[in-house]
């Protein structure tokens, strides 16, 4: 017995040894071996997961039968919805707002480089520029409050909160009455159609001569509260106020060491529907504030534009056309001094001509009434091509004269590019 | 006094059972949904729609009058699936309308084309949530209409009974028709046919037409020289028979592919409103099922 045993493990170990040193000595044959083992198993797998597919395509589709011969109630197929979703796992991603990134990357040529900042109110130098890019964080706060944050990194890498603000339609206790809007934080003030526009959002690639002018090259934003209220008329009308910090360096002489003295603003807006295709602004705003410096005298500024938009329904997404003008005259510290009062104009077309292309021109002139530098007249042209709605490239071309200081002429290139979520498209 | 009391008395007494009747105010996203929601909800609603039947619901714009439509309604349908995404949350934050009854029509409709894995927008224009263009099965309409009929119950119980017997007369005459489409449909099972945009997978499925290519390589983006060389070629080796658009679509380039490979170019109407004679949910796919069989037989 023993021995049956010790032969039985010795021709054991023969066999062992037999198998085992080929494998050693013939590594690459072995390597070959276990690759098409390896082949095979992955094979045989893939076979296998296809015929699951295959009977879950089945299964899939004999429930849909089942759901259609007697389809079920909403409710269970909420109930179907609930069970599908994953479970939680403790921290979720769900409730994170939507994000989005803006880049604006640009190229620039000036006839007199030194006047660009001014002209345009863009950092941009002669040569290929980072302009700005913009991050973007939107989400409901609560079923009160939903938030919105823009934030800026300018040319030279700083970072600034450009708008940063809640809004709500109901309010606990409905404290908030119907048809109202209210607007808490810091935003760009509803004075006029430009001034509401991010640097991505503008249709040219530097703002009008006038908004430059009366708010200075970022715009009038300003932390404040806001409330917009609905008309009951048989077209879209709203008002809408605002009370305001007046921190504006350029309306209000706001500067860090003095303390802004308040503002407010008020707005009528009127949309009229002329046809299915084709609609008409109708705008009035105005701005009053405390100066921040000595006196705080009364600086004011009113506006008016109009707006025309047309839009065919059918193949929409190949024409468009709008032509926008609007109007605006300041006056600082509310004396009769030339150099503190003032206003300006810009008339705008743009004009989309197929599924990619737009054409547009703009006019501007600032000094109606003349400033102490007198008129400036500015042509513009661009055209844009825009491959989707996350991108546009644009070549725009201006030239200025001026009463006092020669001609300018101006040519910018910008590639503007989205990525993240799917903006909403303000009208 | 007195004559004062019985004046105020005839302005109170026929304004009061003309309150009671009053119909629900709803908006529609689409003019498919709004003619659902009207067969549902018949004289006890008053629908309007947004985006008209020959316009395409995703690029609708945030007009201020649509605005006002919803400010003032009690209710809103919409197809969901991020279809409305572009527009419809702008019109519904200035809307000032907290009171308003959101309803997405999606859940409960067994959602075609759910991306499996990672999505990114260098595949052009792709719905996360899945193709929303489910409305062109009629097969789903059967489970939208239950779920307008329910959500109005919910707005207003004591119309329950009208709701219910407007829900079957639809699901009756829905299933009456679709009998016949399916047998009209029935000898061109397997038919193969390419489409301008992803918008006719539910319809295609149903009727078992074959989807053998897109004009769009990707979806919502203007196709590339060189797929319109490939698709042509395709087309041309497998004698495809008919190039499918929606009416909103510029007809050249689905033209010129007609043109280039002998194939009919046939051009649907997507939604009811889509041409005059569609009022209905059910004279959207005679139209469509007309003009299929015409076409392909």
């Amino acid at each position: 017995m023993d021995l049956i045993r010790k032969g039985t493990l010795f021709y054991a170990i023969c066999c062992a040894w037999l198998l085992l040193v080929p494998q050693v000595s013939y590594a690459q044959l072995s390597e070959m071996e276990s690759l098409k083992a390896l082949v095979r198993d992955i094979g045989e797998r893939l076979q296998e997961a296809l015929k699951r597919i295959e009977q879950l395509e089945k299964e899939k589709a004999a429930n849909r039968e089942s759901v259609t011969a007697a389809p079920s109630t909403p409710a269970q197929a909420d109930s179907q919805v609930a069970q599908s979703a994953p479970p939680a796992k403790g921290i979720s991603n769900a409730f994170n707002p939507a994000i989005s990134v803006n880049g604006l990357f640009g190229g620039g040529y000036s006839s007199r480089p030194a006047m660009t900042r001014r002209l345009t109110g863009l950092d941009f130098q002669n040569g290929f520029n980072f302009q700005e890019a913009e991050f973007q964080f939107t989400a409901d706060v609560d079923p009160y409050w939903k938030a919105n944050f823009i934030l800026a990194v300018n040319r030279a890498g700083n970072a600034e909160i450009e708008e940063g603000y809640v809004t709500s339609e109901q309010l606990p206790y409905d404290l908030l009455p119907r048809d109202t809007s209210l607007k808490l934080g810091k935003f760009f003030a509803g004075f006029g159609k430009h001034n509401l526009l991010h640097a991505h959002q503008f249709p040219f690639i530097d703002p009008p001569l006038v908004n430059q002018a009366v708010f200075g090259d970022e715009g009038l934003k300003e932390p404040g509260v806001g409330l917009a209220y609905l008309l009951p008329t048989s077209w879209f009308s709203e008002i809408t106020f605002q009370g305001l910090a007046g921190e504006n360096d350029r309306l209000f002489r706001a500067s860090e060491d003095a303390k802004p003295r308040g503002a407010y603003l008020g707005r009528w807006k009127n949309f009229f529907d002329l046809s299915d295709e084709t609609t008409l602004e109708l705008g009035n705003s105005y701005i009053a504030g405390r100066n921040s410096d000595a006196g705080h005298r009364l600086s004011q500024a009113v506006g008016a534009d109009l707006t025309i938009k047309w839009r065919p329904l059918r193949q929409s997404m190949e024409k468009r056309l709008i032509w926008q003008n609007e109007y605006i005259f300041f006056q600082r510290d509310r004396s009769r001094d030339p150099s503190s009062r003032g206003g300006g104009l810009y008339s705008s077309l743009q004009y989309q001509f197929s599924r990619l292309w737009w054409l547009q021109g703009r006019y501007d002139l600032l000094g109606v009434p003349k400033l102490d530098d007198g008129r400036k007249h500015r042509w513009t042209t661009l055209v844009a091509l825009v491959p989707s709605e996350f991108s546009a490239l644009r070549l725009q071309h201006s030239y200025t004269t001026q009463d006092r200081g020669g001609p300018v002429n101006q040519v910018l290139l910008q590639l503007s590019f989205t990525i993240g979520s799917h903006p909403a498209h303000q009208y | 006094m007195r004559r004062i009391f019985h004046l105020l008395l005839c302005l109170v007494i026929p304004a009061a059972p003309l309150a009671a009747a009053e119909p629900i105010s709803v908006v529609a996203t689409t003019a498919d949904l709004a003619a659902i929601v009207k067969a549902v909800g018949g004289d006890r609603v008053a629908v309007e729609s947004i985006a008209k039947g020959y316009q395409d619901p995703h690029f609708v714009e945030a007009k201020p009058s649509y605005v006002r439509v919803v400010n003032r309604a009690r209710m809103l349908f919409n197809v969901g699936l991020e279809l409305e995404v572009g527009w419809l949350p702008l019109l519904i934050q200035g809307s000032r309308n907290p009171s308003l009854v959101v309803v997405d029509l999606s859940p409960g409709v067994s959602v075609l084309e759910k991306p499996s894995g990672p999505i990114s927008r260098a595949q052009g224009d792709v719905h996360p949530l899945g193709n929303p263009h489910y409305w062109l099965d009629p097969r789903n309409g059967v489970i939208m209409a239950r779920r307008v009929a329910q959500e109005l119950k919910t707005v207003a119980p004591g119309e329950s009974a009208t709701f219910e017997q407007n829900l079957k007369s639809f699901e009756n005459d829905l299933s009456a028709r679709r009998k016949r489409w399916e047998e009209q449909m029935a000898p061109l099972r397997g038919t193969e046919i390419v489409t301008y945009h992803k918008e006719w997978e539910y319809l295609m499925r149903w009727l078992g037409l074959s989807i053998i290519g897109y004009v769009e390589d990707k979806p919502g983006i203007p196709p590339s020289p060189r797929h319109l060389e490939e698709l042509v070629r395709t087309m041309q080796q497998r004698k495809v028979k008919a190039l499918i658009a929606s009416n909103y679509t510029n007809p050249n380039v689905p033209r010129s592919i007609a043109e280039k490979t002998g194939t009919k170019l046939l051009v649907l109407p997507t939604s009811v409103g889509g041409e005059e004679t569609i009022r209905s949910y059910g004279e959207l796919f005679d139209a469509i099922v007309g003009k299929l069989v015409n076409a392909l037989k």
